[in-house]
C-alpha cells in the first residue's frame, strides 16, 4: 500500500513563467525508505513543500493515507507527516529539550502547554538518537551535526507515520552523515515511511529501499536503487561521466573514474 | 532547572511587592508617615488617590511594554525588535499630538487617537512591506516599519511646529518624553482593562508564541498557520502597547531591555520568559517611576529615566557572559 500517491503534479512559483514540477507521478510505499535523488534545482525541495502544503495551489493529485491533500487541514496533516528542513536558523538560545518539545504542537490545543507525558516522549526520542547528554544545551551552541539530529528529534516527537527529510546530510562531515543515514534506516526498519532527498547516489544505495530520480522537474527513473540507478542515467542527470561500481552483492559505489575526470 | 527558575521568579515577585508597597507608602515629594494614615486624611488621600493609581499604572505599563517586546521579538524572529521598530510608538505619538492640538482637554479622545494611530502604523508597515521588492519578509517588514516611523515622526514634527508655543507645545513635549505625572484613577481605568486583557491573552498563549521563532515551513509542518498566528500576537501586542502609551506617552527601552535580561536569567523559552518579563517589567517600571518622581526637586520625565537606565542595563547584560551560554 502506498502512503503518499502523487499523480501528474504540476507546480509553478507565482513569480515564475515556467513549471518547476512538470507532471510528477510517484508512489511512496508504506513503511519503506524512499530516496529522492537529483541535482540542485531539480525540484526536490519544491515537491516536498507542495506535499507539506507550504506551497500551493498545484495542479494534479496528491493523496496522503488515501485522502486528497486538498481536503486535509494542516493540523491534521501535521499528525500524519513530519518535516526536517535542510537548514534552520536559531537566534534564540532555546535548550534542546524546549526546542524538541515544539514537535508536540500537533497534539496540543491552542491554549495548552506540553504535559509531563509530552516531556517523557521527548526524553525518549532524545535517548533514541543518543542526544540525552545535550538535553539542556543551548541549540545555537551545538555543532552542525548535533543541530541536524535535534531537528530530526523534533520531527520524531511529532509521532507521525511519515517523515520527510530535505537533504539531511547536506554540509555534514562523514561521521555525522553516517549517523544521520543510520537513523533514517532505523526509522524505516521500525515501520515509518521515510522520504529523504539527496544529491548523492551512494546514500540511496546505502539506506533506501526505493529511489526516485528527479531531473528538471520530472521523475526520470524509479524503483529499487540497484535497477533504477545506472551510470548512463546519472551521467545524463548530473552532466558528468559517472561510473557505478558493483563491489559485491551488497555494496555498490558511485564515483568518477580518474580517466573520465582527466578528460573533463 | 525548574527549581532555580521558580526561586528566581519568586524572588522577583517578592521584590516587586515590597517595592510597590514602599513606593505607595513612602516615596514622593510630600513626606508621608504611613503609621498615621488612618488619622491623617491628607496622607491617606495622597496615598490612595495619587500614589496608588500611579504605582499600579507604572506596573501595568512595565508589564505591557515588556510582554509586547517578548512577543514581537518572537514574531519577527529577531531579539532586537521592539514596538518602535514597527512605527507603533511614533504612530501613537502622532495620534496623541493630533488630540493635543485639535481636541484639547479630552484625555479619552487622546488615548483613543493614539491607540488608533498605533494600529494604523502597524497596518501601514504590513501593507508597505508587501510592496517592497528587497530582502526577505522579515527584513521587508522592518524596512517598512522604519519608513512608517519616519513618516509619523515627521507628522509629529509638523504638529510641534503648528502647536501654540505657550499652551500646547509644553504639553506635547512632555507627553513625547513620557511620564506618569498627573495619572489618576480615571486614567488608570481607561487604560487598565484593555492592557490587562492583552497581557493576559499573551500570557495564556505564551508557549504557542515559541513556534514563531521557527522557520515558516516548519511552523506549517507543525500544523499551524504562521501568518495567522503572527498577525494575531502582533495585533494583541500593539493593543497592549497603544493602551499604555496613550496614558504614559513614549516610554522607550523597556520592551527591549526586560526581555533580554529575562532570557539571560531564565533561558529563551517563552513560557518562562513571558511571566518573568511581566514581573521584571512591572518591577523596573515601578523603580524607574520612583526615580522620575523623587530623584530631583521637580518631576523628571519617565521616558528619559527608562531610556537612560534601560540602555545602561541593556549594555551591562549584553556585555556580561558568553552569548547563549
Amino acid at each position: 500500500m502506498s502512503k503518499v500517491v502523487i499523480r501528474n503534479l504540476r507546480y509553478r512559483y507565482p513569480t515564475s513563467k515556467e513549471d518547476v514540477l512538470k507532471g510528477v507521478t510517484l508512489k511512496i510505499p508504506e513503511g519503506k525508505v524512499t530516496a529522492l535523488l537529483g541535482p540542485n534545482g531539480s525540484g526536490k525541495s519544491t515537491l516536498f513543500k507542495v506535499l507539506l502544503k507550504v506551497l500551493g495551489p498545484y495542479k494534479g493529485d496528491i493523496y496522503v493515507n488515501g485522502e486528497d491533500l486538498k481536503h486535509i487541514d494542516v493540523d491534521v496533516l501535521s499528525r500524519a507527516v513530519a518535516w526536517v528542513p535542510q537548514e534552520e536558523d536559531s537566534l534564540f538560545p532555546y535548550t534542546v529539550l524546549d526546542y524538541v518539545l515544539l514537535g508536540r504542537t500537533p497534539h496540543l490545543g491552542f491554549f495548552n502547554m506540553p504535559s509531563k507525558r509530552d516531556e517523557e516522549i521527548v526524553h525518549n526520542v532524545l535517548a533514541q538518537l543518543g542526544l540525552s547528554s545535550i538535553t539542556h544545551r543551548k541549540v545555537p551552541t551545538l555543532s552542525g551535526g548535533e543541530k541536524k539530529l535535534v531537528s530530526i528529534a523534533r520531527a520524531l516527537a511529532q509521532e507521525s507515520e511519515t517523515l520527510i527529510l530535505d537533504e539531511p546530510t547536506a554540509h555534514l562531515d562523514i561521521g555525522n552523515k553516517v549517523r544521520v543515514l543510520n537513523i533514517i534506516r532505523r526509522m524505516g526498519d521500525s515501520g515509518k515511511t521515510v522520504i529523504f532527498s539527496t544529491h548523492d547516489p551512494n546514500e540511496a544505495f546505502l539506506v533506501a529501499d526505493n529511489v526516485a530520480i528527479m531531473n528538471g522537474g520530472e521523475i526520470v527513473s524509479r524503483g529499487p536503487p540497484s535497477s533504477a540507478i545506472t551510470g548512463e542515467l546519472l551521467e545524463k542527470v548530473y552532466g558528468v561521466p559517472v561510473t557505478v561500481y558493483r563491489v559485491n552483492d551488497k555494496q555498490t559505489l558511485v564515483g568518477i573514474h580518474p580517466e573520465s575526470f582527466k578528460s573533463l | 532547572m525548574v527549581g532555580a527558575y521558580t526561586g528566581r521568579f519568586l524572588a522577583l515577585a517578592c521584590i516587586l511587592i515590597a517595592t510597590s508597597i514602599l513606593s505607595v507608602l513612602f516615596i514622593g515629594r510630600y513626606a508621608t508617615n504611613p503609621f498615621h494614615t488612618t488619622s491623617d486624611e491628607m496622607t491617606l488621600g495622597i496615598i490612595l488617590r495619587i500614589r496608588l493609581p500611579r504605582v499600579l499604572t507604572a506596573m501595568i505599563l512595565g508589564m505591557a511594554l515588556s510582554v509586547a517586546g517578548v512577543t514581537m521579538q518572537s514574531a519577527f524572529k529577531n531579539p532586537l525588535v521592539s514596538p518602535e521598530i514597527l512605527g507603533v510608538s511614533q504612530g501613537a505619538a502622532f495620534g496623541a499630538a493630533l488630540a493635543i492640538l485639535f481636541l484639547p482637554g479630552d484625555p479619552l479622545k487622546m488615548q483613543l487617537l493614539s491607540a488608533i494611530f498605533g494600529l494604523l502604523a502597524l497596518l501601514a508597515s504590513y501593507t508597505i512591506s508587501s510592496a517592497i521588492k528587497y530582502g526577505g519578509r522579515i527584513l521587508r517588514l522592518v524596512l517598512a516599519g522604519l519608513a512608517v516611523s519616519a513618516t509619523f515622526s515627521a507628522g509629529v514634527g509638523i504638529m510641534k511646529f503648528m502647536a501654540d508655543p505657550l499652551k500646547q507645545l509644553p504639553e506635547l513635549t512632555f507627553w513625547l518624553l513620557g511620564g506618569l505625572s498627573g495619572v489618576m484613577w480615571r486614567n488608570f481605568l481607561y487604560m487598565a482593562p484593555l492592557a490587562t486583557a492583552a497581557i493576559a491573552f499573551l500570557f495564556v498563549i505564551r508557549w504557542r508564541i515559541n513556534l514563531l521563532v521557527l522557520d515558516d515551513d516548519v511552523i506549517i509542518s507543525l500544523g499551524t498557520d504562521p501568518r495567522k498566528l503572527r498577525a494575531l500576537v502582533i495585533t494583541i501586542a500593539v493593543i497592549a502597547t497603544a493602551a499604555v502609551t496613550s496614558v504614559a506617552g513614549i516610554i522607550g527601552w523597556i520592551g527591549l531591555t526586560v526581555p533580554h535580561i529575562c532570557r539571560k536569567l531564565f533561558g529563551a523559552e517563552n513560557s518562562r520568559v513571558i511571566p518573568a518579563s511581566i514581573m521584571l517589567g512591572a518591577l523596573l517600571m515601578t523603580i524607574f517611576d520612583n526615580i522620575a518622581r523623587a530623584a530631583a526637586a521637580g518631576e523628571i520625565p519617565l521616558g528619559i529615566v527608562t531610556s537612560l537606565l534601560g540602555a545602561i542595563l541593556f549594555v551591562l547584560f549584553l556585555s556580561r557572559g558568553v552569548p547563549h551560554e
